[in-house]
């Protein structure tokens, strides 16, 4: 009977090792995905929007300047 | 609740992001003390104004060089009126992403978390300038493709080819428009005899620094002290003259964007030649500059739209995706 107990527990733990490391690995893919996601155009949009309002800040800056001298 | 934040600690400017509103402030790297007491009298661009016209008491300095702390203590004091300025108190502590140069040594990058965080800051993490800029400058680092960015500020300049958002290849000299700056200033005084300040050495670079020759060159007139008779004195300086004076810091430069190029792995190589390399930093508006790595490198250079702030919007979406990219943080999982 301790015998069984004893086969039944490696087996069990054996199992919870192999289930782990299947959903680790599975994490990192994931995780990975994230992050590309959020790297992707969609993602950067408030990013993009950003730097076009910047560069026009500062073209209008400049005509006003150039018209100003 | 403290809304997080993204900082561009620059040996030049910081620049800081405020999640869901975007840059909030952009003032030079600079603090004001009293030598005697300690107190901070000005930060930023007041205590700038203030550097080589303060009176014996009064100090203005900037506590980063070459991208790395100089002074701890002044820095964190730097940090946390930067933090109290924004918006964030005692009881406000923001998650904090600070962008630093990818060359920094373990102690350097200790000593940026822990003013940050002894400033306010909740967490503090830190992401490679190189891939801020990235970022900000909107290069397609999601894909399978080499991008690469150089990234010339006032105390480092970095290269790096960024593909499927990690860095493949990186170049870093602790060179920036700094020592552009300073070979100025000797050159003056060697060849001149007349000493001037920091100020007026980039206000020299700006006015008619150049790294190759460009179409619309002009003379400038500049005002020092003679070293011989102590008094002022007017000088003439040719362009020709300036680029001669800043050929060492330029030509170390381009050859760190070289040696970048030569560690690139040959399948990303070829991407570069169709699109080319971007520039970013304010070292990179030296004028000619873009023109002299083109043609010793053979790559087309495009210049950011947003030279000044790629580095910080960068910094701001990954403070936007913060659970997305947390593994970008130096030191985090690669």
């Amino acid at each position: 009977m301790p015998l069984l107990i004893i086969a039944v527990a490696i087996v069990a733990l054996a199992l919870l090792l192999i289930i782990r490391r299947t959903k680790r690995s599975d994490d990192a893919v994931s995780d990975f995905r994230r992050q590309i996601n959020a790297l992707s155009p969609d993602a950067r949009k408030n990013v993009t929007e950003r730097v076009r309002q910047i560069s026009d800040e500062s073209s209008e800056d400049e005509e006003g300047e150039s018209n100003g001298s | 609740m403290a809304r997080d934040l993204a900082i561009d600690l620059g040996t030049a400017n910081t620049l800081v992001y405020m999640k869901g509103k975007g840059i909030v402030l952009n003032e030079p790297s600079v603090i004001a003390l009293n030598r005697q007491t300690g107190e901070v009298l000005a930060t930023g661009r007041e205590a700038w104004q203030m550097i080589g016209r303060t009176p014996g008491y009064i100090v203005a300095v900037r506590p980063l060089r070459g991208g790395a702390i100089t002074d701890f203590e002044i820095t964190e004091r730097m940090i946390r009126l930067l933090l109290q300025r924004v918006g964030v108190s005692r009881f406000t502590r923001p998650k904090v992403v600070i962008c630093v140069p990818s060359a920094i040594t373990e102690v350097e990058r200790r000593a940026v978390t822990d003013a940050a965080r002894r400033a306010g800051a909740a967490d503090a993490n830190l992401i490679e300038q190189p891939m801020a800029a990235a970022i900000g400058a909107d290069l397609p680092i999601d894909e399978p493709v080499g991008n690469m960015v150089i990234d010339i500020g006032g105390g480092t300049s970095e290269t790096a080819v960024i593909s499927l958002g990690g860095i493949v290849a990186l170049e870093a000299v602790r060179v920036g428009s700094f020592d552009i700056d300073a070979a100025i200033q000797n050159h003056v005084r060697r060849e001149h005899g007349i000493a001037i300040g920091e100020r007026t050495a980039e206000e020299i670079k700006i006015a008619i620094g150049s790294a190759s020759e460009t179409v619309d060159e002009a003379t400038a007139e500049v005002r020092g002290r003679d070293l011989m008779s102590g008094l002022p004195k007017t000088v003439v300086l040719s362009p020709e003259e300036i680029r001669e004076a800043i050929e060492d810091p330029v030509s170390s430069i381009v050859a760190s964007v070289v040696r970048c190029l030569a560690k690139a792995p040959p399948e990303l190589s070829q991407d570069f030649l169709v699109r080319g390399m971007y520039l970013v930093g304010g070292g990179g508006l030296l004028r000619g500059l873009a023109a002299r790595i083109e043609r010793e490198t053979e790559v087309p250079v495009r210049m950011s739209n947003v030279p000044l702030e790629a580095v910080v919007l960068g910094a701001g979406h990954v403070i936007e995706h913060y659970d997305a990219l947390k593994d970008m943080f130096m030191g985090a999982r690669r």
